[in-house]
């Protein structure tokens, strides 16, 4: 007990000092209780998020003990293997046939049953047949051309055996199950689009297919089905906002018998019995990919799954998040704070010596400072504990599943998937030791202060002399310090390839220490250097500089809030624009922002298409500006290639073949901006990239056919001097090494795909940036050369490009009329993707402002005396007031210009990481929208300043900052203390 | 006949009230003093008998509940707070009993500080600077800042900054509390001479070998003065002599 008896002075008088000023207190609590209620609520979030476990698992349909899907892979290639969530390595389908029922079940608990469904996605639903329930007709290509539009729509079908209907199917609203293979239930959606009720009959067609893309089988069933309809009784209607619709098995069930090869096996398991990951191993030697609900709820240990190669790259590179993060986090929070109890130590100088006179040691000086840093750890970290529940709480889940992109909760699976916060126990006990600990660390300095003071220097409120010399070191120390700093993270660059990454993380966090060391020292100069330079200042702004020089430990603190605030900010603004960058650069884009594209979810023939998008055109146009549209075409490959290989030409850009030496190719960094330096890498010049534009799904990205007036239609960055380039008869680019000097772009073309490329063709040629498709040419350049066109769809033409609102209403729009329309539209509105990517920008300014602000309400406390002495020789109230705005200047001149410094540097030293990282993992390529290889899901290829929004950081630091500081900056009242003496 | 000139210092029927109601306090109770140019005029009483209330109400820092302050003719009461300000700059000198330099600035710096708010240049402020810490015998530390002067040196520089310019009023409250007794003495003299020189000088001090410097004293008890005495009979009165 002699050690709490030790602690009860410094206890009690720490006490009565916090609630003396407490106006301090309140403030070092609250500043505590910030990162304590982040920690609280960003750790119950995504403590409480669902993991793809969670997802994979709600999908498991209730009464199964898993889901089975029978893959084509060659039996004879290599062993396939899988996560317990169902992610597989390599490709699994093929022409093979799947594992069968006898095979699977002799693998699985015996008292269970195997269930079988098939599943399609790229049928049409329509009421404008006089089909008999369970009558087929093959009808052809042409099955639904003579329907109206109003009785069409899209729908997923799912057909099961008996006993897994009623598993697979949700409740039954209105109406019964399916009893025989005649009926079907469907969705209210559905039954919305097409006014179905109970008793109605309907038809399901299977139009002539392309290319086939359904959700749950493989391509094949599109084959084996297409060209043929039949017909249904509607027994029963489902809640449901997607149309779909279940019937037991018959239509789909038979074509995939008739048509086995390629086609993969969907099964249920049904029955008491668990499967086990044992099992699922077993099942994995028949290439059956098992999601079982008895092995996502008792994970498997570690060494029992199959063993996964750590990707380095992403090693890397969350090796460099985590540390930018955590060290930058760590001292944001530091230095906001430290400055109160520096300036604690200040006002309670008197008191300390008056302790120090009475017989308290040193320790005792220094507890009394490290009590009351605790006391507001604690009261902080309580503080910060509920204020984190309440965050928590109110923060929708689903808001932050979009924010964080993993895992993604499939459409109709929303409300499977329990997205409740959950709160544990050992949060509120981390919460509570995150706030002891920075209280304990933000008082360190200002206890070690407090022991060192002379008690007779202190009790004569007389400061001790300044220590000139340190701060003329720091001048030349803090750039030597910096630029160490720079060299070790350098040197952690270039050796990023051949370094082990613990070395390399140690490497990282040694620059960052230097780096902060040497920013520190030279803010800590830069009062003390301007001071002696700008001599002939007036009186105040030489007054402010020469306070900040001689109080470092209240200026450096709150100087480095503000630049690692404003670093943080201007480092995130880096990385989220060039993110968006590259995401533009290897995805490209159809269409510009404010633009929108019409084209149909299910390609049945130009005519009928055509009469589809133009009424969705007309729809629109009713409530929106839309004053026309322009057609959109893509060569047709599946004709060119497959089925009238001697009717076709084709027309391909070719790189002029002295631009990189042999075997090598343009890198997609420099050629993705017309001007760039030629850069050249490995790479095979022959080989062809594939497009990313996921809408619509069958639009191939690599080659588009659209005149003049669609081109300008399409709002894309250029457009204009492209469309006359089209006008012209040229061709339309994306890759900016394909353009000469001459503005020329050259051509392989022949009248026959078969025949010899005539090369060397020149053609006009125009660039445009993230333009999604290789090239671009007219309709009329196209058939001269006798490329077969495929009609694709039709850019809706504005007078000035609609807003957000109004394209987000075209959506609303276009779903409430029909399902057979996608609507598309620039993925990248704004250089920066979404606003709410910018949100932490903006927290980080206003956490800027907070530093400003507190620093300037200590220094008010600490220069009270010096005021009233200003006051008293004749200073106004505008002039005091001047003098804290001046103090403002000095911490914002100070920590902004360097903090925007850092930000940009940091954020360049990042995406130029990133880049590297992405390089470690060769086995990662993929190819570009501009025909290159490019390494990883995200190359990093472009440093994008985002310099609207720096500027913006800047001023409104600046600008409010000393709007705050004006508001701080109002004199006390009662300047001079009043007394009857 | 010459007509009388302008009293620099005069307090007609001041009173000062601080608190309310129950709490209120006479701290000054009518007061009626006036002070003429080369006056030294020195204050004493016993702790709460209202000294540095009445140094504040002639400096313009705080206002009389009643009654009129004037400073050089002008009266306090009509000016605004820049109004004050501008005369404290121009015409009040404030001496405190801790210095209450400016610890950023230089000896120079702080005595040219009320002539930098007058929008003096630093550059034209120089010379004059230069003078005053002379007369005051400080000028080899017109570049040293405060935490590197001793209190007696510290408290000259004050008197050079509360001197400094075209000031008449000096209003020093216990200027020698914080300095030994031989510090104290020059610093009184300094007072005394700038008196001789015209500046009208209120002093308030505990010390009664002080105030035997003045060319009188007030006593001042419960707000109200209680006695006024010429240097001799202070002198008598306390049993002290001017040295």
């Amino acid at each position: 007990m002699t050690w709490m008896a030790r602690w009860r002075p410094p206890l009690r008088l720490a006490a009565r000092d916090a609630a003396r000023h407490w106006v301090r207190s309140v403030l070092a609590v609250v500043l505590v209780s910030l990162p304590v209620a982040w920690l609280v609520s960003d750790t119950s979030l995504s403590g409480s998020m669902p993991t793809n476990g969670d997802v994979v698992l709600a999908r498991i349909p209730e009464g199964a003990q898993a889901v089975l899907t029978a893959t084509t892979a060659d039996r004879h290639g290599p062993p396939m293997t899988q996560t317990p969530e169902g992610s597989t390595t390599g490709e699994w389908s093929g022409d093979g046939e799947p594992a069968g029922a006898d095979e699977l079940a002799r693998l699985l608990p015996p008292e269970n049953q195997l269930v079988q469904f098939w599943a399609y996605g790229q049928l049409l639903a329509t009421t404008g047949t006089d089909l008999a329930p369970g009558e087929e007709s093959s009808a052809g290509e042409h099955l639904v051309e003579d329907i109206d539009v109003a009785q069409l729509s899209t729908v997923v079908l799912l057909e099961a055996q008996a006993q897994g209907l009623p598993v697979l199917m949700p409740a039954v609203d209105v109406g019964s199950v399916p009893t025989d293979a005649t009926q079907v239930v469907i969705t209210s959606k559905l039954a919305g689009l097409l006014g179905l009720s109970v008793g109605d009959q309907m038809t399901f067609v299977a139009p002539h297919q392309v290319f086939g893309a359904g959700e749950f089988t493989d391509l094949a069933l599109g084959e084996a089905v297409q060209d043929t309809q039949r017909g249904y009784r509607v027994v029963g209607v489902a809640e449901g906002d997607l149309p779909q619709a279940w019937a037991l098995e018959g239509w789909l069930a038979a074509a995939a018998a008739a048509h086995p090869e390629g086609n993969a096996g969907n099964w249920l398991v049904v029955g008491e019995q668990p499967v086990t990951w044992d099992q699922t191993k077993a099942l994995n030697r028949l290439y059956t990919v098992v999601i079982s609900r008895h092995v996502l709820t008792h994970y498997p240990a570690k060494s029992e799954l199959y063993p996964v190669e750590e990707k380095r790259g992403d090693v890397l590179a969350d090796a460099v998040k985590a540390v930018t993060a955590a060290g930058l986090g760590a001292l944001l929070v530091l230095f906001l704070i430290t400055p109160a109890f520096t300036v604690s130590v200040d006002q309670s100088r008197r008191m300390l010596g008056m302790a120090a006179a009475a017989g308290a040691s040193p320790r005792d000086l220094r507890r009394m400072l490290t009590a009351q840093g605790l006391v507001v750890g604690l009261v902080g970290g309580l503080l910060g504990s509920v204020l984190g529940v309440l965050v928590a709480v109110v923060t929708p889940l689903s808001s932050v599943l979009d924010t964080s992109g993993t895992p993604q909760i499939p459409d109709g699976a929303e409300g499977l998937v329990d997205l409740s916060v959950r709160f544990s126990w050992w949060t509120f006990v981390a919460a509570v030791g995150v706030g002891l600990l920075i209280g304990f660390v933000a008082t360190a300095a200002a206890a070690w202060t407090a022991s060192r003071l002379h008690p007779v220097d202190a009790l004569k409120d007389r400061r001790a002399p300044r220590v000139r010399r340190a701060v003329l070191d720091s001048v030349f120390l803090g750039p030597a310090v910096l630029g160490a700093g720079v060299a070790t993270a350098v040197l952690a660059l270039t050796v990023v390839s051949s370094s082990s990454v613990s070395r390399l993380v140690g490497l990282l966090v040694a620059a960052l220490v230097l780096v902060v060391t040497g920013l520190a020292l030279v803010v800590r100069s830069v009062p003390a250097l301007a001071a002696r330079v700008v001599t002939r200042l007036p009186a105040g702004p030489r007054l402010a500089l020469r306070d900040a020089a001689d109080h470092p430990s209240r200026f450096v603190p709150a100087a480095l809030a503000v630049l690692v605030t404003v670093c943080v900010a201007s480092c995130l603004t880096v990385a989220v624009g060039s993110a968006v960058a590259n995401d533009r650069i290897l995805t490209g884009d159809v269409v510009g922002p404010g633009g929108l594209t019409l084209s149909v979810r299910q390609p049945i023939s130009e005519g009928f298409d055509r009469l589809v998008l133009r009424d969705a055109v007309d729809t629109l146009a009713a409530e929106l500006p839309v004053v026309g549209h322009e057609s959109v075409y893509a060569v047709d490959e599946f004709s060119l290639f497959s089925e009238y290989p001697e009717d076709g030409g084709f027309i391909e850009p070719v790189r002029p073949q002295d631009l990189c030496p042999e075997g090598k190719i343009p890198s997609v960094g420099s050629t993705s901006r017309a001007g760039l330096p030629l850069r050249c890498e490995d790479g095979d010049p022959d080989q062809v990239g594939g497009g990313f534009l996921e809408q619509p799904w069958w639009l191939d990205g690599d080659f588009l056919v659209m005149g003049g007036d669609t081109m300008r239609a399409s709002g894309l960055p250029g457009a204009d001097k492209a469309a006359q380039t089209l006008d012209a008869g040229g061709v339309v680019v994306n890759d900016a090494s394909l353009v000469s000097r001459r503005g020329t772009v050259q051509v392989a073309a022949s009248q026959q795909v078969w025949g010899e490329a005539e090369r060397g063709v020149e053609l006009p040629g125009a660039f445009v940036h993230g333009l999604s498709p290789k090239y671009v040419v007219s309709p009329e350049t196209a058939r001269s050369f006798g490329v077969p066109l495929t009609y694709l769809g039709e850019y809706v033409v504005t007078d000035s490009g609609l807003s957000a609102s109004q394209i987000a209403r075209a959506r609303d729009i276009i779903d409430e009329h029909t399902s057979l329309v996608v609507v598309g539209e620039s993925q990248y509105q704004y250089p920066w993707g979404e606003h709410k990517r910018l949100i932490p920008v903006a927290v980080l300014v206003v956490l800027a402002l907070v530093a400003t602000t507190i620093s300037l309400a200590l220094a008010k406390t600490q220069v009270r005396r010096d005021m009233v002495t200003m006051h008293a020789v004749g200073a106004s109230g505008s002039f005091l007031r001047r003098f804290v705005l001046t103090q403002a200047v000095v911490i914002l001149a100070a920590g902004v210009p360097l903090g925007l410094a850092c930000g940009l540097g940091l954020g360049a030293y990042q995406v130029t990481w990133l880049h590297e990282a992405a390089l470690q993992e060769p086995e990662a390529v993929g190819w570009g929208v501009h025909g290159v290889r490019y390494y990883g899901p995200q190359n990093w290829l472009e440093t994008v300043m985002l310099w609207p929004v720096q500027v913006t950081i800047v001023v409104s630091v600046v600008a409010v900052g000393l709007a705050t500081a004006l508001t701080v900056a109002r004199p006390a009242r009662r300047l001079v203390q009043r007394g009857i003496d | 006949m010459s007509q009388a000139p302008t009293p620099v210092l005069e307090l007609r029927g001041v009173s000062r009230v601080h608190g309310r109601d129950a709490q209120a306090v006479d701290a000054l109770v009518d007061m009626d003093l006036v002070l003429a140019a080369g006056e030294f005029v020195a204050v004493m009483g016993p702790s709460g008998s209202g000294k540095s209330t009445l140094l504040h109400l002639a400096g313009g820092l705080d206002a009389p509940t009643s009654g009129t302050v004037l400073v050089e003719g002008q009266d306090l009461g009509a000016l605004s707070a820049t109004g004050r300000a501008v005369l404290r700059r121009r015409s009040v000198g404030y001496v405190f009993q801790d210095f209450n330099l400016l610890p950023g600035l230089t000896a120079a710096e702080n005595v040219a500080f009320p002539l930098e708010l007058d929008g003096w240049s630093a550059h034209k402020a120089r010379p004059v600077v230069r003078t005053v810490l002379s007369e005051v015998g400080v000028e080899d530390l017109a570049d040293r800042r405060p935490e590197d002067m001793s209190g007696g040196q510290a408290q000259r520089v004050a008197i050079a900054r509360a001197l400094v310019g075209p000031r008449r009023l000096l209003l020093a409250d216990e200027p020698t509390g914080a300095l030994d007794s031989v510090t104290g003495t020059e610093i009184v003299q300094v007072l005394r001479s700038r008196a001789d020189h015209g500046a009208a000088v209120l002093l308030v001090t505990h010390e009664p070998r002080f105030a035997a410097w003045a060319d009188r004293t007030v006593f001042l008890r419960d707000g109200r003065v209680v006695d006024t005495t010429g240097p001799s009979d202070a002198a008598e009165l306390l049993g002290t002599a001017a040295s």
